[in-house]
Formats: structure tokens, sequence, C-alpha cells
């Protein structure tokens, strides 16, 4: 998508004074909200495109000011690197593992990736798949939750 | 023809060979003879070399002899990878007995943030490798190609275990040497090998990996000390993107822009409408006018 029909929708999201707006354009699309949690922690808010990777200069990580979103308890496996996150071996590939899967200590959960370098990021805890906090092929910060195992 | 046949494999690429030149570049893959080289290049780590006739990957085979904290550095080399790894997902074409597929295991004390760019490090300094072998014109396309006139000449993929003992990374390396000798080859857009490109190159690939060998050594050995700034600037000499055109892939989003090459943490910069922006993932193609 363009990125100057983005700023546009971006623009008339603003005067309008409504709260998320999602386009499809054939494969495309994109969702614009203002000042809503997102399921990702770690972005910015207000207004939020979220086609844009990264702010030029990253804030060191914590250094974000909006609040932390509430985790559910448990054990959270927290991502050692910014990178994108993926949750199966290879596009089309089952993923590592589900809500609800019980896995041992250096069970891999998902694959953080950077500059094609592949990390995988094991579970260094045995227990149940409480939660699974980021989604497929979504950008992740240093230090971000991944998973609760409970 | 001299080739010594030591395998099967190797006798029929020999007999299927088009012309007699590249015979020393086709010497099949040896242990002995590349610790030989080794020795010679002043190369001393205590490696421990597995050379395999075929394999699924030389990386998942390190990765399932899972030695860490031996003290050695593993390599595993292969004549032919049946699942050859490239891009996330993607397949590394990988015929017998003509490139080079090189995997080198090496343990991590701790994780630290250099490690994050050792890819383009180590890309760099294989291109910086080839020059001094005479090929010219490498080139680099972020963030783990290796490129001659356009064309992907090989590339770089590191995996790593984050948690637990086994805290190590696995770096594979993919050239291509001689591929286009392959009974099966076909011409592929887009792919190249060093000996259509240099038909008089006679580096056997037992020097060739020991070389790539010394290359990974010497950069995981400094990398604690490697200046982050340096990084730009030596990318800046190889990068094939720099102010080029390009259409990229970023979360299922298409977008135009041009490249500006890399910032100190090696993501890529674009310059999107009047925007700098940077990534740490994306796919890049550039557009050709």
């Amino acid at each position: 998508m363009d990125i100057r029909k983005v700023k546009k929708l971006v623009e008339l999201l603003e005067e309008s004074g409504i709260a998320e707006i999602e386009i499809h354009e054939g494969e495309e699309s994109v969702r614009i909200s203002r000042g809503v949690p997102m399921a990702a922690p770690g972005q910015v808010v207000s207004p939020q495109v979220s086609v844009v990777a990264a702010p030029e200069t990253p804030p060191p990580s914590g250094a974000a000011p909006e609040p932390e979103p509430e985790l559910p308890s448990g054990h959270a496996v927290n991502s050692p690197m910014v990178g994108t996150f993926y949750e199966a071996p290879a596009p089309g590939q089952k993923p590592f593992v589900e809500v609800g899967d019980s896995v041992q200590a250096g069970d891999t959960l998902c694959i953080i990736e950077a500059m094609k370098m592949l990390n995988q990021i094991e579970a260094d805890k045995a227990g149940t798949i409480k939660a699974k906090l980021v989604d497929n092929g979504q950008p992740v910060e240093y230090g971000q939750a991944l998973f609760i195992i409970d | 023809m001299a080739l010594p046949a030591r395998s099967g494999l190797i006798k029929l690429i020999a007999q299927n060979h088009k012309m007699a030149g590249p015979v020393m570049a086709l010497e099949p893959l040896d242990a002995d003879s590349i610790r030989e080289h080794l020795g010679k290049q002043g190369t001393h780590h205590p490696y421990r070399i597995d050379v395999l006739p075929t394999v699924t990957s030389t990386n998942d085979y390190l990765a399932e002899l899972g030695l860490t904290g031996t003290g050695c550095v593993a390599v595993c080399m292969a004549e032919e990878q049946t699942q050859g790894k490239g891009r996330f997902g993607h397949a590394w074409w990988s015929p017998a007995g003509v490139n080079l597929y090189l995997s080198m295991q090496w343990g991590l004390q701790q994780w630290r943030t250099q490690y994050e760019v050792l890819g383009l490090r180590l890309l760099i300094a294989v291109a910086q490798l080839l020059e001094e072998q005479g090929v010219a014109g490498v080139r680099l396309k972020w963030p783990n190609d290796i490129c001659l006139a356009g064309k992907k000449l090989g590339g770089v993929l590191i995996e790593r275990k984050a948690a637990l003992a086994q805290n190590s990374l696995i770096i594979g390396v993919g050239l291509n040497v001689a591929m286009s000798q392959a009974e099966e080859f076909q011409e592929t857009p887009g792919w190249v090998d060093l000996l259509s490109a240099h038909p008089d190159w006679n580096l056997c690939r037992n020097e060739l990996a020991a070389h790539v060998i010394t290359v990974l050594t010497r950069v995981l050995d400094t990398l604690d000390d490697s200046d982050p700034e340096d990084l730009c600037a030596a990318w800046e000499r190889y990068d094939s993107l720099d102010n080029q055109r390009v259409e990229f892939l970023y979360q299922d989003r298409h977008m135009h822009g041009v490249a500006q090459g890399i910032d100190a943490q090696g993501r890529i910069v674009m310059h999107v409408n009047g925007e700098h922006l940077h990534f740490h993932s994306a796919h890049v193609r550039e557009l050709r006018s």
C-alpha cells in the first residue's frame, strides 16, 4: 500500500474522532488506531500506523512511556533481542507450540529473526503454555514477553 | 582427466565435465586436505571437521550433533545438501560435488549485542576473501546474500540456540563454485557461480573451504572488540542496494523506497516519502528500470 495513502488515512482518522479504521485493498490491509491499546506491547500509540517498522532512533528497552500491559500470571519467556517473531520453523508449517501444550525445558518455542539470524527460543522451564503473547510475523522488542509458562 | 575419483559421485561429475579447466576447483572435499590448508593459513583452533557425501543440511547436522562445551569448533561440509536452507523457509539449491556448503558451530559464553550484526560482518569478510582471491565486483545484498553481477553467488545463514547450556551459534555458508558443471544444471536466472564468472578459477574447494573457516574464525574471535561504527562504512563498499530504488516487503506489506545503506545496528535504512525508516527484517527487491 502506498505510504501516502496511509498518511492520508492517518489524517482522516485524526480529523474524524474515529478510534480505529481498517482498510482492505486486494490482498493488502492496514489497520490504524489511536490511543487504543494493541495486543503487542512496546508499540507507539496515537495514531498508530502498523506499516512503519521502527523509529529512527529506537528507545532503549524499557524506555517506552506507555504503561506495561498486564501479563497473565506465570513464568514469562522474554525475547533476548529485537526481531521478528515466527511461531513455526517455516511458513506453512505447524507452530512449535500452541496454547495448552506441555513443554519441557529446552523445547523450542519460536524463532526470532533479525538480519537473517534465526534465534531459536527455548523453554527455560517445564510446564504448560498458558499464553502466546505475540502473533506470527510481528516485530518484538528486547525483553518483550513472548510466552507464559505455568 | 586427473581428477582423483574418490567416490562414484565425483567420478560421475568428472565424466560429465563440459570443460577440462575446472578440475582443480572440483577436487573432492577432504578433511585432511582442509586441515593442511588451515595449517598453511596459520589457523590453529582445535577443529572437528566432518565431510559428508550427502546431508539434509549442514546446519541441521551440527545442531543434531549437539557438541557444546567440548572446546572444539565443529565444522561440517557436504558434497550435497538435500534440504539446503536459504532465506527463512526457502531452499538453497545444493547440487552434488560442485559447490561449498559449510557450517561451523561456535560456542558462546554469553550473548552480546555485537552478535546481532555477526551475519553482516561475516558477509563483508567473505567478500574481502573473494576479492583477495581475484574475484572482482563482489557485492552484498542485505541481509545475507553475496552477489556477482547482480546474481546470487552465495549466502550466510546463522542459527542460534538461545537458552540453557546449549548456547551456540551455527553459521552456514553456501558458495556457488562450479554448479554450472553439475550434470543436472539448468541455467537459473539470478544465480551465478565462480567458475562461470571466472573461467580460469582454479582454487580447489578444499583450499577455499579452509579460507572460509579461517575468515569465520577471525571474525568470531574479534567480534567482541569490533567497532560498530566501522560496520556501516565497510558495508557501504560492497552494498549492492546503495541508493537503488527498491520494493520491499515488511510484515506482509509492500512498500517502495530508496535503500540507503545500514545503521550501526545492521538494520537497512529506507528512504520512503521523505522519511528514513530502519528495518531489522524485510524482503528487499531491487527495481530495475
